[in-house]
């Protein structure tokens, strides 16, 4: 009798506590990557930021604030759509604690807080990335990724006639011979532009912009409409012509892509029987979730990656220069929390979650994202970012006149260059 | 290999109740499983139910509020126009008549895009937002619905912020026509621009959805107003990004419903960090046919009272307790039934142990009445060899007798229907009879034999006499038979107070010889029955081995104790002491004496007619012989029916008591007896029926009783005793004639 009690006594306790297990919902409130991330402020306090974004579709940012709210739970972040061609954004958006930057098209910095003096820890940040979106010396944002420029290859096509990824321009211009000769288009794009840059000036920017950037001599003499001086920057507008004349692009062709060269460019190239794409990386990221759009590329799929453009002999001009970033606005009633955000958006984890689901390279130190892994294989005639030293309006021209290239304005390589130095010299002197 | 078959039969058979147990809980787990599984389906169908129409509430209330709005906003258009107001007149009216802390009302040039505001901070009534619409190409959705409103539509345009007054609205409107400088009217957009918080004030859900939200999209999947968990750019990319990451074009069938039906509901995952799968329950808005309210719930937030796997746990937990309970239990039966066997297995060798002792028992003397009949009949001529031979039967027969009801008396005890006749005697009487019976026996044997009794304070008690007796009498023949000649046998009778019942004492008797004596391992079995201390010494000394079973057991029932001192050739000494109520008076004994005179002259029996019911002609011979030897005219049925069918056939008085064997052709004693009891005269039904029959067991006895006898007297018959059981009876019904 005394074990039967006993038995019944252990089954009631295994009862007991298999029911007790069943009533304990696992916590898997603390993502382990992030475990050392210590909230400084109340993790209970329930807020609502108003955070400004350039996109209409950030899910990239949704997926940081969702790693945000596994500690601070009861914080919402609102989203609100600004007008990314308006620099005076915060003017008509007042209550904003949070918003997007862009250097190419300005932004408020004296609203802004200055991210080290918060206690925005950096570390995770690519010392040369961090350095150039500091402006004068300062950081007022934290960068989410980079939007460089080059060409997306169909590896597939090109093996199928026998090439492989070209690595030079006497490469690239060989391959391009050869698809022509077999009736191809290698290289397309839109001939339109938004925001100055068109597909052409795409494929040839890193190249000026790294000759510019690295070479100081070079830069000044451009500044000073010194044709002989800058003559070897004229090079660039020589190859571009040459891809012109080569017959190796179709202006007819490139005219039915459309200006934002993103979801009808990524149908044409889906297509299959583009070689060559002009565009940029924060268009590549819309490739990934259309494969499955259209049945071109479901029937027949294939391998394609991004590149720099081959226009150096040697190799690619890797030219970066920071994309977007986020603020926090000073005069922000909730300005711990919006600069607290932040301070977690910094992690090295969260810069490359950002830049993963947008599906742009990171610009933390160490990426987690192997897509763009080739683009460090790839030789490169030369690396640059720029950290501020080139202003930006020889961007703004370069583009403006390689696009003119394009639709005709300009009938020579020469024409061109010329053009672009007198358009640099005439800003120099009236700044 | 019998041992290996029976384990290997005990195994199977434990796997199979192994099995099914398992197959139980399994069944049971299932079918709870299924239960709670159906009913938390159903609470979250009602839930779910109960969601929708909430959604369903919501948007009546805010297709109430936007048309109360759109009607303030056609009145004062109304009133405008009929006034003939110049823009500036407009904005003016406007300015005045709007309450700010409720909303805006928005002019604006459907050409130009050029607006005011009924609000202004500083004077300046113009607001950008609508040329800012044109400047961005993300807009053009808003420009759309501008022109459809101005086209008559009932729109509702999108969220909005108004720079100007800092804050988020959503608008509906009409048009106006405004005098223009050169006398005629233009028409321009007149929008009632609404507070999107104070719009949100009509969306309240019961608190058993605290996670629910409410927005409001268009069926071009745009968003309106979008709740915070509405994210992207558009409800399309939305479920694009977190449904279809795979199917680009998966969101389109999905999403296909919205616009192609005016209500449904929709499962698709959020954009939290998990992915919790959501409803989405949409309905068109009746006056703005482009525009749909959209609720929110995750499915997870659909809390049921039914918590699954509790109940399943429970449900196992408890079955498992009840299977280990059941299987405790029936192994503790089955411990009880191995050990009942063991006990049926050793009263199996214990009968069969009986008897061989038993036929050995009986053959013995009946080996004597056989050889000395067939002695005599040799020499029947020679008187005194015959009467000796006669004398040695009769000897025999007695023992024989002797066994017979000592087994009897063991199975009366056992069975526990020895019930003590309580009644006043003298013990000096007592003493007087034991002495006279063995003074006689032990001064045969050679022996010095002395009973001391004299001082008894309590002479009389009241006791079963004849138990009682019984026990001194087998103490003190073993003490004579077992003491060689030359010894001594003493028995010593006192008194001793009982502590706790001054009316009782405790009857102290002490009967001790220098006989052989007993062994210590012979002691510690020596009450048990037919177990007889067997050497050289005592084989010759006739017994039954039932003496001190008897005798403890009867002691036993006396609430006594039976203590033995003995050493083997030391002599033995028992002292038994039984607690026994007294009597002062000796009244009562002298009646009880003189009535038992009385009956000793057996003239009350005389004249009596019995029938006696005997097949065995031996037996009817020696019954009627006897019973004629006492005046009672004896008349003979061969077996139990013919018994019925002559006291059936003579008139009632015939016979005054039946004495029936059981065993008999035809129709036994029992059932002759259930026959004349069922008989529906009187006189049968209560006629005296006695059973005597060599069927002497108790449940013999009991079988008797129960067919409707009255009394049951043993064969081989005592007379004595037949006549005590023909008075007792009698004196039990109608009494002596």
């Amino acid at each position: 009798m005394k074990k039967l009690a006993t038995l019944v006594s252990v089954v009631l306790a295994c009862c007991v506590m298999l029911t007790a297990c069943a009533t304990d919902k696992p916590n898997s409130s603390t993502p382990s990557e992030n475990a050392f991330f210590k909230p400084k402020l109340d993790t209970e306090k329930a807020i609502t930021l108003n955070f400004g974004s350039f996109f209409g579709n950030f899910e990239a940012f949704t997926a940081v604030l969702n790693d945000f709210n596994e500690f601070y739970p009861n914080v919402k972040i609102e989203t609100r759509s600004l007008n990314g061609n308006d620099p005076d954004f915060l003017k008509s958006n007042p209550d904003l604690d949070i918003f997007m930057t862009s250097n190419e098209r300005g932004y408020p910095t004296e609203s802004c807080v200055d991210l080290i003096d918060a206690g925005v820890d950096v570390s995770g940040i690519d010392d040369a990335i961090l350095e150039a979106n500091k402006w004068q010396g300062v950081l007022y944002s934290v960068p989410m990724g980079l939007n460089l420029k080059g060409l997306v290859v169909n590896k597939t096509l090109l093996e199928n006639e026998g090439l492989s990824v070209p690595q030079t321009w006497a490469e690239f211009t060989a391959a391009c011979e050869t698809l022509k000769s077999k009736g191809f288009v290698p290289v397309q794009g839109p001939i339109e532009a938004v925001s100055n840059y068109s597909a052409m000036s795409t494929l040839s920017y890193n190249m000026g912009m790294s000759m510019l950037a690295s070479d100081h001599d070079l830069l000044t003499a451009v500044s000073s409409a010194d044709a002989n001086g800058s003559a070897k920057l004229k090079t660039v507008f020589e190859r571009v012509q040459t891809i012109l004349d080569g017959g190796f692009t179709d202006s007819e062709i490139n005219s039915g892509y459309p200006a934002n060269n993103y979801d009808g460019a990524i149908q044409k190239f889906f297509k299959g029987d583009v070689a060559f794409w002009m565009t940029n990386t924060e268009n590549v990221s819309g490739m990934k979730k259309r494969e499955s759009k259209w049945d071109d590329f479901k029937n027949n799929p294939f391998l394609y990656e991004f590149i720099f453009t081959p226009f150096g002999d040697n190799g690619a001009y890797a030219y970066v220069e920071p994309w977007y970033g986020f603020a926090a606005n000073k005069n922000s009633e909730r300005k711990d929390y919006a600069v607290e955000f932040l301070r977690f958006f910094a992690l090295q984890e969260e810069l490359n979650t950002i830049a993963s689901v947008k599906g742009v390279p990171s610009v933390a130190k160490v990426s987690s994202d192997s897509r763009y892994d080739n683009l460090g294989k790839t030789k490169s005639e030369i690396s640059i970012i720029n950290n501020g030293t080139l202003p930006s309006y020889f961007g703004n021209y370069f583009c403006d006149i390689t696009t003119k290239m394009l639709d005709g304005t300009y009938s020579s390589a020469d024409e061109a260059f010329n053009a672009f130095l007198e358009k640099c010299s005439q800003t120099e002197q009236a700044e | 290999m019998e041992e290996k078959k029976q384990r290997k039969q005990t195994i199977a058979a434990i796997t199979i109740i192994a099995l099914c147990n398992i197959l139980l809980i399994v069944g049971a787990v299932l079918s709870t499983v299924y239960y709670t599984g159906d009913v938390r389906k159903r609470q979250a169908e009602n839930m779910l139910h109960t969601f929708e129409n909430n959604v369903e509430t919501m948007k009546q209330l805010s297709e109430q509020y936007l048309d109360t709005q759109l009607s303030i906003a056609k009145g004062r258009a109304t009133y405008i126009q009929s006034e003939k107001m110049s823009l500036d007149e407009a904005i003016e009216y406007v300015s005045i008549i709007e309450d700010f802390q409720v909303g805006e009302t928005h002019i604006v040039d459907i050409d130009t895009f050029d607006a005011w505001s009924s609000y202004s901070s500083n004077g300046d009534h113009s607001i950008d937002i609508f040329k800012r619409f044109l400047q961005d190409d993300s807009m053009g959705m808003y420009i759309d619905i501008m022109h459809r409103i101005m086209n008559g539509e009932k729109c509702v345009l999108c969220i909005y912020r108004v720079r100007e007054s800092d804050r988020s609205v959503v608008s509906v409107g009409t048009t106006v026509k405004l005098r223009q400088e050169n006398g005629e009217s233009k028409d321009y957009l007149f929008l009632r621009a609404i507070l999107v918080s104070k719009l949100k004030e009509q969306w309240v859900f019961p608190s058993s959805f605290d996670t629910a939200e409410i927005g409001l999209i268009t069926t071009k999947y745009d968003y309106v107003l979008p709740s915070y968990s509405m994210k992207s750019e558009n409800f399309i990319e939305f479920v694009r990004f977190y449904n279809f990451s795979d199917d680009f074009n998966g969101a389109d069938v999905a999403l296909a419903p919205i616009k192609e039906q005016e209500s449904g509901l929709l499962t698709l995952y959020n954009s939290k960090r998990n992915r919790q799968l959501c409803y989405w329950y949409f309905s068109r808005l009746k006056n703005y046919p482009g525009v749909d309210i959209l609720g929110y719930l995750p499915v997870d937030d659909i809390v049921t009272d039914v918590e699954n796997i509790f109940i399943v746990i429970a449900v196992s937990g408890f079955l498992l307790l009840l299977i280990l309970v059941d299987g405790a239990y029936i192994l503790k039966i089955n411990r009880k039934l191995r050990t009942t066997a063991k006990i049926a297995d050793v009263a199996n060798q214990q009968k069969t142990r009986f008897l061989s002792t038993m036929s050995h028992d009986i053959r013995t003397p009946l080996n004597a009445v056989l050889g000395m009949a067939e002695l005599a009949q040799n020499k029947i001529d020679d008187k005194e060899y015959v009467k000796e031979c006669l004398r040695k039967i009769s000897v025999s027969g007695n023992h024989l007798l002797t066994l017979i009801n000592d087994v009897l008396e063991i199975s009366r005890i056992e069975s526990g229907q020895t019930a003590m006749t309580l009644m006043p005697f003298d013990l000096n009487t007592m003493v007087s009879s034991l002495e006279s019976i063995t003074r006689s026996q032990a001064i045969g044997h050679g022996l010095n034999f002395e009973i001391k009794a004299d001082e008894l304070p309590h002479p009389i008690v009241i006791a079963d006499k004849l138990r009682l007796t019984q026990i001194y009498l087998n103490l003190l023949n073993n003490a004579v038979k077992y003491t060689p000649a030359g010894g001594s046998v003493f028995m010593e009778l006192r008194e001793e107070p009982v502590s706790d019942a001054p009316d009782k004492v405790s009857l102290i008797c002490v009967i001790k010889d220098t006989g052989v004596g007993m062994s210590e391992e012979f002691q510690k079995s020596m009450y048990e029955a037919f177990y007889r201390a067997s050497d050289s010494r005592t084989d010759r000394i006739q017994g039954t081995g039932l003496g001190l079973s008897i005798v403890k057991k009867l002691v036993d029932l006396m609430d006594g104790t039976i203590f033995c001192e003995s050493a083997v050739n030391a002599g033995t000494t028992f002292t038994v002491s039984i607690p026994l109520s007294f009597e002062v008076s000796s009244d009562k004994i002298r009646s009880s004496e003189v009535q038992s005179d009385r009956e000793k002259e057996n003239n009350d029996l005389k004249g009596l007619r019995i029938l006696v019911a005997e097949d065995n002609e031996i037996n009817w011979e020696i019954i009627s012989s006897l019973l004629e030897e006492y005046g009672i005219f004896c008349e003979r049925a061969q077996d139990g029916r013919e018994c019925v069918d002559k006291l059936v056939a003579e008139i009632p008085g015939t016979y005054d008591l039946v004495l029936t064997d059981i065993q008999m052709p035809v129709m036994n004693g029992l059932e002759a007896a259930r026959a004349i009891r069922s008989n529906e005269r009187m006189d049968l039904q209560q006629m005296p029926i006695i059973a005597m029959t060599a069927d002497a067991f108790a449940e013999d006895i009991q079988n008797c009783i129960d067919a409707g006898m009255n009394a049951h007297v043993t064969k081989p018959i005592e007379i004595d005793k037949v006549l005590s059981a023909i008075r007792l009876t009698l004196s039990r019904s109608n009494g002596l004639r």
